[in-house]
């Protein structure tokens, strides 16, 4: 079965310490969390960039995962609009409709808002076939239409998918909740 | 050591000595050993420089340089500015350029210097956050080499650039012209002034050398 394993996982970053027993299935799960409560750093650990001080962390039947972090304009790479849609292995033309960036084909990436950004990069990562995906707080600069139509990609899209988030209002019911709560992941609501 | 200011004297003694001879280089290092709390940064930067200082001297050794001396010397050297790094605390670069800005009678530069050098090492850690992050995003398109460094490049000058004018932005707020009121409180232990006199005496050690010490001491 497709799973993300994590088996007594420590995650310390200075002084930071976070405790994760948990299994990841099919399906979206949501972790919440108050700011600074470890979201970012179970994250970046179940992306790979940061390996746990202790425990394991173990992919099941998973060939490819996939990372949008915070910051959109961190995974830019194309010169133009079309060229990062294609850089991530995508046919520009009918995505770039589907993110209503048609007109912007040309544009630099750079050069977009923020809220451009995220739809550009999270639209091209829940395009891809990876199994795994983990956003980083994925509502964040969305505006309202985004954020519903991010909500309802999520409630349908294949293989494990894991958002950190505060933002309750726009997910699917079917969403799996975490929660972490002085320093350990739990299963629990928002 | 808490204090920045003899933090600071000891470092530009101790990276000097180290520049300027193999003794200094020793002595730094021995200082390092005995009056620092012997802590470095994470392991995978240590292994890069220190495998481009190696391979630094041993391509100065093949063309009949001074491959040795200058390893010695550039490992004491980047040792005491690894040390520099992990031994600073926020606010210690503002509160040294206050600090030496009053006693000069020049207190709004004094203020401007250190809030640009606290701003600036705020900005490296940041920087160092961002390129973990865009080598993770970047790394999931499998692109070519050459794109690939081409393409981290770019997203961390532009991740700068933001982070640059966000900032501006912000002073430019919060009504930040020049200058500023800071009267910095330093929390100084017996043992700082003696580990800043032991460094300032392995700069002399490497000045005069050992010869001359020991002429001196006569």
């Amino acid at each position: 079965m497709t799973a993300v394993i994590l088996d007594r996982v420590v995650l310390e970053r200075g002084p930071f310490r976070l405790e994760v027993d948990a299994v990841f299935g099919p399906g979206l799960h949501v972790v919440a969390g108050r700011i600074g409560a470890g979201k970012s750093t179970l994250a970046l650990a179940l992306a790979g960039g940061l390996a746990p001080a202790s425990g394991a962390i173990r992919l099941e039947s998973i060939s490819r995962r996939l990372w949008v972090g915070q910051s959109p304009g961190h995974h830019m790479t194309g010169a133009t609009v079309e060229a990062e849609v294609a850089s991530w292995g995508l046919a520009p033309g009918p995505h770039l409709d589907r993110f209503g960036l048609a007109d912007r084909a040309a544009a630099d990436p750079f050069r977009l808002s923020r809220g451009e950004q995220q739809r550009l990069v999270l639209g091209c990562a829940l395009a891809t076939d990876a199994d795994l995906s983990i956003l980083d707080e994925p509502f964040a600069p969305l505006d309202v239409p985004g954020r519903i139509a991010l909500g309802r990609a999520l409630g349908t899209h294949p293989g494990v998918t894991i958002a950190m988030t505060h933002t309750d209002r726009y997910l699917p019911p079917t969403a799996t909740r975490w929660r972490i709560r002085s320093g350990r992941l739990d299963p629990g609501g928002q | 050591m808490n204090d920045p200011r003899y933090r600071l004297l000891a470092v530009t003694a101790l990276s000097g000595a180290a520049f300027l001879s193999v003794p200094g280089a020793i002595g730094a290092v021995l200082w390092w050993l005995v009056c620092s709390n012997r802590t470095l940064p994470s392991g995978r930067a240590v292994l890069y420089l220190g495998v481009t200082v190696l391979l630094t001297a041993a391509a100065t050794a093949a063309a009949g340089g001074d491959g040795l001396p200058y390893l010695i010397r550039i490992s004491a050297v980047l040792l005491i500015a690894a040390y520099a790094y992990t031994a600073q605390q926020d606010g210690d670069l503002l509160d040294l350029g206050a600090w030496l800005g009053a006693r000069i009678g020049l207190p709004d530069a004094g203020f401007d210097l250190g809030l640009t050098a606290e701003l600036a090492l705020g900005s490296l850690a940041a920087a160092a956050d961002d390129l973990t992050q865009i080598r993770l995003a970047v790394d999931q398109k499998r692109l070519p080499l050459l794109r690939r460094w081409f393409a981290i490049g770019t997203a961390v000058l532009h991740a700068e650039l933001r982070r640059g004018r966000e900032l501006a932005g912000l002073l430019a707020l919060r009504g930040y012209v020049g200058g500023g009121t800071h009267d910095p409180r330093f929390a100084t232990s017996r043992s700082e002034p003696l580990a800043a006199v032991l460094a300032l005496s392995v700069l002399l050690f490497a000045i005069l050398g050992p010869r001359d010490i020991f002429i001196l001491s006569l």
